[in-house]
């Protein structure tokens, strides 16, 4: 352990970013989630083909992607039909902010480890951000 | 293979509001174990409401992502969480996932089910046979854990005092990690369990260490295989809703809980929890081996 205490008040700083970044992607995402919920509440759909109310067994049964009024799996089309008040739409991209926050929280935990003067452990953590942006690549291809 | 509450043909607003309420009790008993809930939100929506395997899959992977990074948050700033630990054994966590992930599609997942049960079960047995002792059984630590500066510790409030450990085992417990990871992407699962067992067991991290540890790694070896599983339409938005949405406001409760109680209760719940979970893997993998449960 360094006993460094300029070194120690930063790497205190960055411990408390992951901390906030780690907040505030859950509270973001889930707004957005909240906010979707009460668009299908009051709007009484989805934004896709399964309608509200009387449609329980179409909106739980397994549709693979593609078919006719399936709910998007691109990134662009989410934020496309988000913005335009898609309920499902909005949902989703409730889901993808918090997919997205541990990632983001490797990328400030590699400032962490510079604030420690630790390379060692900046190497491993660019590794495991590696590793993540290769498993999204691997997701999308 | 259809459930009792599709049977009964609930409206949309019922089952909202039930699974809701599933969430928040997976959430609550998921951060005091350090575990995402995964185990036991994916039996309740597939066995309860009629929920395919797939979207209860996808759904539980939000719900650990959120579990995580909610309590994670928490445990960061009152420096429970081993950064060092953590971002090491997610190597091993992380590409597990991936693989995980990739393979999901091809091996039958009451197979699948069935090993998870058994290994559950074994840990049952293992967590019985322990003490649940406050304070780490041993000082020492491995060259290896001292070269890579794994050490730790921690104020613990039920104690009153500052709690230093050492770790040990590296290459075991990176092994049982890797594994951990496979089964996160494999099944939609955040594996915290196995993650516990990994540094609890195997590396002798103190049990707050290792729980508030791996709920925090629980996120990125989630975050790993999410993509994958979005990609596929896997994450409906009308399940993944109440189930991240019930898991969180539960992860609130059990953070709060978790700072006030003893370990030794941590491990009796910890032991409850594993035995209901193993007999039911152990029996949807037979079941679905049979041929009689869901794909």
């Amino acid at each position: 352990m360094t006993e460094d205490s300029a070194n120690g008040i930063t790497a205190r700083r960055m411990e408390l970013l992951v901390s906030y970044v780690l907040r505030a992607g859950v509270l973001l995402g889930t707004a957005l989630i909240v906010a979707g919920v009460v668009q299908m509440a009051r709007t009484g759909q989805t934004g896709y083909a399964s309608v509200l109310p009387h449609g329980l067994g179409a909106l739980l049964a397994f549709v693979p992607p593609g078919s006719p009024g399936h709910f998007p799996t691109a990134p662009g089309e989410i934020l496309r039909a988000a913005v335009v008040g898609k309920p499902y739409a909005i949902i989703e991209l409730g889901i993808l902010v918090l997919i997205a926050t541990p990632a983001l929280r490797v990328a400030v935990s590699v400032g962490f480890f510079i604030a420690e003067r630790d390379r060692f452990y900046v190497v491993i953590t660019l590794l495991v951000l590696a590793v993540l942006a290769a498993s999204f690549l691997l997701g999308t291809g | 293979m259809s459930g009792f509450v599709a049977g009964l043909s609930l409206e949309p607003l019922s089952f909202f509001l039930m699974v809701l309420a599933a969430g928040i009790l997976a959430g609550a008993l998921g951060s005091l174990l350090g575990i995402g809930g995964g185990l036991i939100i994916i039996p309740t929506l597939t066995l309860f409401a009629g929920v395919d395997l797939r979207y209860a899959m996808g759904a539980s992977l939000v719900s650990v992502i959120a579990t995580s990074s909610g309590a994670a948050a928490t445990y960061v700033r009152d420096r429970m969480v081993n950064l060092r630990l953590a971002m090491f054994l997610e190597l091993a966590t992380t590409t597990g996932a991936v693989v995980g992930a990739l393979l999901a599609g091809l091996l039958p997942v009451a197979l699948l089910s069935l090993i998870l049960g058994l290994v559950l079960a074994h840990a049952s047995w293992s967590t019985l046979r322990s003490r649940g002792d406050e304070t780490p059984p041993s000082r020492t630590g491995s060259p290896l854990a001292a070269r890579l500066r794994l050490q730790g510790s921690y104020f613990d409030p039920a104690l009153g005092r500052q709690v230093e450990y050492q770790v040990t085992r590296i290459p075991q417990g990176l092994a049982v990690m890797w594994g951990a990871g496979l089964m996160s992407g494999l099944l939609g699962i955040g594996s915290g369990l196995f993650k516990v067992i990994a540094m609890d067991r195997l590396m002798r991290a103190p049990l707050k260490a290792s729980t508030t540890t791996s709920n925090f790694m629980i996120g990125v070896t989630a975050a790993a295989s999410a993509g994958t599983y979005f990609a596929r339409g896997d994450i409906n938005p009308f399940i993944a809703a109440p189930v991240a949405l019930g898991v969180l406001a539960g992860t609130v409760i059990g953070t709060r809980l978790l700072r006030r109680m003893r370990s030794r209760f941590i491990h009796r719940v910890l032991l409850v929890v594993l035995v209901i979970v193993a007999a039911q893997m152990i029996r949807s993998g037979i079941a679905g081996l049979l041929g009689g449960g869901p794909p």
